[in-house]
């Protein structure tokens, strides 16, 4: 097999463009689906048993669904119902509605995990709901939120991928289009997964960092 | 450090497995197992598309059953979306597939077998999107749907260019896995129009009568259609070109051309691949 790295070197900006575009799909999907996971959490804490079934029946339908068949009843049939979005639209929406439930279950996770008991204690000496929070549950939640959430984010950065089937001008449709012009499939598509994987280490060893930072207070704390 | 160790490692092994395929020419392997494989897209009537029980037929299926029956052998279909079929097609992951353009970019990577049909894009719209004509300049800054990785995919990218020389917009295109799909998108008013093969067009037309879709004209030239194989294969490039020219010489290959496109059209056997 003849490998020819030179003939894409011309379509090194189309590729810079599509991996700009699944960079900003990435976290502007993650950050809707975050809002709307958090969103999830409040109502079924807070809602009434109502709201609580509409979560869950909601919850249920997306874990049953492949995020392809999401992607098109969103793009190709929701028009018919009278409800037409653009392309990075209808991507973004198809990674927040089915991310948010799965994020939703790692933020109940990590709550459920600080002991009531601190709470009704934080309270005895006179600490109020916001204090509470900010000082007892934020700092305990967060180590445990963020390894959850960073296999999720990952899950969504690959998933971006998907969308290119609904013409988002992302990095797998750059490469298709690339392929397409110059025939060399191997060199393209090994460059393309050199870059995901590169990408996305670099993701998980930020999440990483971000957990050495917001748990910091366990080591310094024993040393205090 | 052994992290990138075991990868760089494993990356060497795919490429020494991908590199060992394909040694011998592919027609010996077809008549040792007695089937041809064939990469298809069965979205793409009159050439290739499902019947009600979802066997796969059309025109190509039923030149290549044609041509494979000459070879005394049976055809497997592998069926895809386009868009993988060229690079596995150079990647030797099956022996030949139908309905490529016949392009001089795409001859530097793949061999043709003798054209088969010959093709010319068109634009159809909804009779209501204000398009009257295919002429580039009157789609200049809208939005057409084609299918991803295809020859009108190409032929609007190029167009774009020379009208971005110009100074004036470029067609917004939506690419899309199928031609349904584009049409989905041209009656939803994603695009203002679809461009792809005439006849292809003209078929989606006569099936999706609910739309008021209409062809306005064609755009770009005329290009020969034939089926592609892997350059490694000469001999069963070959082979499945004097099973054509056999078809042709009995009245079978009128026959089928008839049966689907409605007319028959001579078609060329040399110097079909364009110079540029």
């Amino acid at each position: 097999m003849s490998v020819d790295w030179a003939a894409l070197v011309p379509y090194l900006p189309d590729l810079a463009r599509g991996f700009a575009v699944t960079v900003a799909l990435t976290f502007g999907g993650a950050a809707c689906a975050l809002f709307m996971a958090i969103g999830l959490v409040l109502a079924t804490s807070a809602g009434g048993p109502a709201i609580r079934r509409s979560v869950r029946i909601y919850t249920e339908i997306i874990l049953g669904l492949p995020i392809l068949v999401l992607l098109y009843l969103i793009y190709f049939v929701l028009p018919q119902l009278g409800l037409r979005i653009g392309e990075v639209a209808a991507g973004i929406l198809t990674l927040t509605l089915y991310y948010a439930p799965y994020m939703a279950e790692a933020i109940r996770g990590a709550i459920a995990s600080v002991p009531a008991g601190q709470v009704d204690a934080a309270r005895m000496i006179g600490l109020n709901p916001v204090q509470i929070f900010i000082r007892i549950l934020l700092p305990q939640t967060l180590g445990l939120l963020i390894p959850p959430l960073t296999g999720i984010l990952i899950g969504l950065a690959k998933d971006t991928a998907i969308l290119s089937v609904i013409s988002v001008h992302e990095l797998a449709y750059a490469t298709k289009r690339v392929v397409s012009r110059t025939y060399t499939p191997f060199e393209v598509w090994a460059l393309v997964a050199g870059l995901y994987w590169l990408a996305l280490s670099a993701l998980e060893v930020l999440m990483r960092r971000l957990e050495g930072r917001v748990t910091r207070f366990r080591a310094s704390g024993a040393s205090a | 450090m052994t992290r990138l160790a075991t990868t760089l490692a494993s990356a060497a092994l795919a490429a020494s497995l991908l590199s060992g395929a394909a040694l011998a020419d592919a027609l010996d392997d077809i008549k040792a197992r007695g089937t041809m494989v064939v990469a298809i897209d069965p979205t793409f009537p009159p050439f290739e598309f499902t019947d009600a029980s979802g066997k796969v037929v059309g025109y190509d299926p039923e030149l290549i059953e044609a041509v494979a029956d000459g070879l005394g052998v049976k055809v497997e279909y592998q069926v895809m979306a386009f868009s993988g079929i060229i690079p596995g097609l150079i990647a030797g992951a099956f022996d030949m597939t139908p309905t490529l353009n016949v392009t001089a970019e795409r001859a530097s990577k793949i061999d043709y077998v003798i054209p088969t049909a010959s093709s010319v894009n068109a634009v159809m719209t909804t009779k209501d999107s204000g398009v009257t004509s295919a002429d580039i300049e009157a789609l200049s800054g809208k939005t057409c749907a084609v299918k991803q990785t295809t020859q009108p995919e190409q032929m609007m990218m190029s167009f774009n260019e020379t009208l971005a020389a110009d100074g004036k917009p470029e067609v917004e295109l939506l690419g899309f896995e199928t031609i349904e799909q584009t049409i989905a998108a041209l009656a939803q008013g994603r695009a203002v129009c679809v461009v792809d093969d005439k006849s292809v067009l003209y078929e989606a037309m006569a099936s999706r009568k609910d739309l008021p879709l209409v062809v306005v004209g064609e755009l770009g030239g005329t290009t020969p259609i034939g089926w592609g194989v892997n350059k490694a294969n000469p001999a069963l490039t070959a082979a499945l070109s004097d099973e054509l020219k056999k078809l042709k010489a009995s009245g079978k290959f009128d026959e089928i051309q008839m049966k689907y496109f409605g007319y028959t059209a001579a078609l060329p056997e040399s110097d079909f691949v364009p110079t540029e």
